[in-house]
This record gives structure tokens, C-alpha cells and sequence, in this order.
């Protein structure tokens, strides 16, 4: 045991020694921020089963693009739940609550930018149903969320079913 | 014979006049003097945001006075007290579009309209659709602020005197950077309150305050374009009330909160809407953008801008628009022009306190961004 405490002791002041408890407490609350995004949504997960769906994915009346504020991945090489080659998915994103008009229930969209290369220029939509300022930032499309990627140059969005949004 | 006569007589008179010209000589303008009429037209250039713009109009003439380049992701520019030197956030990548990130303040001189140097500041800034609050600066000029989102959300303080970073101050939950005076700033939070941070003479932190909850981030934010006069900031949230923020160096107090609708005009779908639709004059009042299209319709542009007087919280007048608006701006001078920005390419401009169109600006194809009118103190 007297060897396990010395071990402990000796690996604690080395940590001490390398990182700070402010760098630690920023990597902890980036962390949070991250962990926050995803996995604590209130959403039923999707347990192998895809809503039926309707529409044109590519146009902005597609239901799934009720918040989006950008180009629509599907006509930039991409769909609406894939990067277009070569871009690069950002791994945080803000989430919008749209009516599937199929089933008449609401998902959870995250609306994942595709990053690495300048704006695609291609079908343009802003709709914002349910977006909030930029100090609410989950629900805030007005953010580049090309973050946490190699580069922060926006290309276009893609807009994935989390799942059910529970009331 | 005589047609060798003509032709002497003209070759002749052709080569004097030839010695006479004086060639002209292609030099580099410089912009002269300011006026509070002077606009800065930031151009995020939405199609090629690498290579985002400013523009320097001079309202009163509509004569373009120059322009700087200013990179990838630029919002707003801040600029020193006189009006000498210009501040830019700017975000650079070695290989255009990737390799290694930089983030920068550059300095501009206002007459040469040219980089007179620069600061490094954390690769971080926020980014996205144009804020006027992604950045501010202290009233005295010597901090300029820039808003970091990760999305963990701080702010860079760049000592503008001593071309340095001073300091990052976090503000958990709380973004966007409203100053209110020489060693303070407003951020607005996502639990409906605003955050008040003080800074010591050095620019770091020295303490922060926390207003109670006044309102609701979810069914009734505050939007983030906000215009101030003097010490009060005037902020309105998605549904059309005003609320008045004072705010000193010494803290911030609320004032009473408004409504620019009548119960009637809001059922019929009368919103605040657009890029950004707020703007103050301590003589001409509150100019608010306003259209008819229901909940949710905060960036649909305006189709009128509605004017109130400050005093009596009153709607003086209704100003009328051919096409909506997306952007408005007032000059801070006692004969204030209102800018108006369509989505492209047109400005209408107003007299501030009559109201009446007195003439339009040609914008970049695809609208304006941030409009800033210039101060000179």
C-alpha cells in the first residue's frame, strides 16, 4: 500500500508539475460543452429504425431544414447526412426540433457543418425556426460551427436525425 | 501642290500642341478629413469570405473613399478616437483555406487606408454571420475586445497603445461584448441575465457581476444587435420589447421594459426582424426594423422602420421602404443620416430626424454587412 501512496503521490506532483489547473479546468469545460451537444440531448435514440421521410432533400422546404442557416450539403457533393469528398465534418453543431410531416412527430436535427473548403455557393437557406442568439449557442445557427476541426472555413451543412424530441 | 501645303500646316500645329501637353502623373489617393458622415460598410463578402472587405462611404456625396482587405470571417472594425487608425479582426490560414490558423488585430492608418502592423491574438475568434458586438472597445481606446467561441466562450483584450495581448477573460455561458466604459464591458448570457466584467488598468480581469434573470433565452431572447447612447445600451428582444440597460464602469442597472407594438400590430405579425435592426440617436431616437411575418422571422428583413421618441416611448413616425431591409445604421451627429441596407446592392439613406429618404448608396452585390457610421471625438 505504502508503495501504491508513493506511486500516487509521485504521478500527482508530476501532473501538477506539467499541466495547469486552469488548462485543465478550460480542457474540462471544452469537454463539458462537447459532451453537452450530443450525448445529454433530450432526444429518444433512433434504435436502427429511419423516420419515412418526403420531399426533395436539396430545397429548403425539405422538413429537416426547418433551422438551417446555409448550403445544403446535397448539392455541394455531399447529402443531407454526409460531407461533401474531402470537406471535414465538425464534430459540434447546433440542433433544431422539426415536424416530420410523414408521421407528424418531432426530431431532433443536428445540423453538422462540413469544413476545410470555402463556402459552396450552392442552394442557400436560411429558415430559423426555433434559432436563438449567439449566447444560446446549441440552438444557434448564426455561429460557424466549424469548430473543433482543422480548419474553420465553412463549406456547406448537412442536417442528421438525432431522434425523437421529447416533450 | 496644295494639298502638300495642308498637310505641312497640320503636321506642324500637331507637333505644338503635342510639346505643349503635359502628361499626367498617376499618383495613390489618401482619404482626407472624417466626418460623422463617413460609413463604414464592413462586406463579410458571403461568396468569398476569405477575402472579406471594408468600405469607407462618404454618405453625404456617396463617393467611395477607399476600401481594405481584410481577410477571412471579418465582422465589424473598431477605430481609435479620432478616427486616425482602424482595428480589424481578421483570421488567416497559410494555404488560403487550411494549414496553420492565425488570428490577428490589424492595424490600419486612415489616411493611406494601409496595414501599419498587427497583433497576434488566440486562434479563436468567433465567426459566422456578422455581429456588430463580436468585438468592441473601451470608451478611452485603448482596449479593443474580441470575442473567442470554441463554442467555450471568452474574450481577447488587445492593449491597443501597447500593441499587445493583455489578457483572455472567460465568460462562462455569457457571450458577445457590449463596452461600458474605459474598463468594462456587457456580455448577454443564456440564462436571461447579463454578465458586467471589470478590468484592471493592465486589461486583465478584476471582477465580474451577474444581473438577475430579466428575461427568457428560449421564448423571448434578447437579440444580440443592440445600439447604445451614452451610458445606456438599447437592446430588443425577438418579440419587439426595448430593454434599457445602464451601464458604467461602476455596474449595470435595468431599466423598465417596452414594447414597440401594440397588441393588434403584434397579433398581426409585426416582429423586429433582420441582420440588424436596431439603431439609437440621443435626438432622433429608437429606429427599429420591423416586418409582418410572425414568430421566428428575427432575420427576415424589414419591410418599415419604425421611429420612437425615447422620452415618451411613442412611435414617432413610420419609415417606408421599396425593397426590405436587412441592416440599419444612424450617424451620432446632430444632423443624424439613417442607412438603410437592402439585401443588395442599394442603400436607401434618411434624414434621421424627419424621416425623409434623401437619397441611396450602391452597396456590394450581396448587401452590406456590419454598418458602422464614423465617431470623431
Amino acid at each position: 500500500m505504502k508503495a501504491i501512496d508513493g506511486w500516487m503521490a509521485r504521478s500527482s506532483r508530476s501532473l501538477a508539475q506539467r499541466s495547469s489547473r486552469r488548462g485543465f479546468l478550460g480542457k474540462l469545460g471544452a469537454l463539458l460543452v462537447g459532451a453537452a451537444a450530443v450525448p445529454l440531448l433530450p432526444v429518444a435514440r433512433a434504435s436502427g429504425v429511419q423516420p419515412q421521410e418526403e420531399g426533395d432533400p436539396n430545397t429548403c422546404e425539405y422538413w429537416r431544414h426547418c433551422a438551417i442557416d446555409g448550403f445544403l450539403c446535397g448539392c455541394c457533393g455531399g447529402s443531407v447526412n454526409s460531407c461533401p469528398p474531402g470537406t471535414e465534418i465538425s464534430p459540434v453543431s447546433w440542433i433544431g426540433t422539426c415536424t416530420n410531416p410523414v408521421d407528424g412527430k418531432d426530431y431532433v436535427i443536428s445540423y453538422n457543418d462540413c469544413c476545410g473548403k470555402s463556402g459552396c455557393g450552392r442552394c442557400f437557406c436560411n429558415t430559423n425556426e426555433g434559432d436563438r442568439p449567439v449566447y444560446v449557442p446549441s440552438k444557434s445557427n448564426d455561429i460557424n460551427w466549424c469548430l473543433g476541426t482543422q480548419s474553420n472555413i465553412y463549406h456547406c451543412s448537412t442536417a442528421v436525425v438525432l431522434g425523437l424530441a421529447q416533450s | 501642290m496644295r494639298i502638300w501645303t495642308l498637310l505641312a500646316i497640320l503636321t506642324a500645329a500637331m507637333t505644338a500642341s503635342a510639346e505643349d501637353l503635359v502628361p499626367e502623373l498617376a499618383v495613390v489617393e489618401k482619404v482626407g478629413k472624417p466626418t460623422p458622415h463617413w460609413l463604414v460598410l464592413n462586406d463579410p463578402n458571403f461568396l468569398g469570405y476569405l477575402d472579406s472587405k471594408v468600405y469607407l462611404i462618404d454618405t453625404d456625396d456617396g463617393r467611395m473613399l477607399g476600401m481594405l482587405s481584410t481577410g477571412a470571417w471579418h465582422s465589424a472594425t473598431e477605430f481609435s478616437p479620432q478616427f486616425d487608425m482602424l482595428y480589424s479582426p481578421e483570421t488567416y490560414y497559410s494555404r488560403g483555406n487550411e494549414g496553420e490558423r492565425t488570428d490577428v488585430l490589424r492595424f490600419y492608418d486612415v489616411e493611406n487606408l494601409t496595414a501599419q502592423g498587427e497583433v497576434v491574438i488566440p486562434p479563436k475568434r468567433g465567426a459566422g454571420a456578422p455581429h456588430r458586438a463580436y468585438s468592441g472597445r473601451s470608451d478611452d481606446g485603448r482596449f479593443v475586445y474580441i470575442v473567442n467561441m470554441t463554442p467555450a466562450m471568452s474574450v481577447t483584450v488587445v492593449d491597443v497603445g501597447a500593441r499587445k495581448v493583455a489578457a483572455e477573460v472567460a465568460t462562462p455561458g455569457c457571450t458577445m461584448v457590449y463596452p461600458t466604459g474605459d474598463r468594462s464591458f456587457a456580455s448577454l448570457c443564456g440564462n436571461g441575465t447579463v454578465l458586467h466584467t471589470s478590468l484592471n488598468d493592465d486589461g486583465t480581469r478584476k471582477g465580474s457581476n451577474t444581473t438577475e434573470v430579466f428575461f427568457d433565452a428560449n421564448t423571448d431572447p434578447l437579440t444580440e444587435k443592440a445600439d447604445r447612447i451614452g451610458d445606456v445600451w438599447y437592446f430588443v428582444s425577438f418579440s419587439g420589447r426595448v430593454y434599457e440597460l445602464s451601464a458604467t464602469d461602476s455596474g449595470v442597472s435595468l431599466g423598465e421594459s417596452w414594447s414597440v407594438s401594440s397588441r393588434s400590430e403584434h397579433g398581426n405579425g409585426w416582429r423586429p426582424g433582420g441582420a440588424h435592426f436596431v439603431a439609437a440617436h440621443p435626438q432622433a431616437g429608437l429606429f427599429v426594423g420591423m416586418n409582418s411575418q410572425g414568430d421566428d422571422s428575427h432575420k427576415v428583413s424589414a419591410e418599415e422602420i419604425w421611429q420612437f421618441d425615447l422620452e415618451t416611448r411613442k412611435r414617432v413616425r413610420k419609415l417606408a421602404l421599396d425593397e426590405p431591409v436587412a441592416r440599419i445604421a444612424v450617424s451620432r451627429d446632430s444632423a443624424p443620416v439613417l442607412a438603410a441596407a437592402t439585401e443588395g446592392p442599394e442603400i436607401y439613406l434618411f434624414d434621421g430626424l424627419t424621416g425623409e429618404r434623401t437619397g441611396s448608396l450602391e452597396a456590394p452585390l450581396l448587401g452590406a454587412g456590419v454598418l458602422q457610421f464614423v465617431e470623431v471625438q
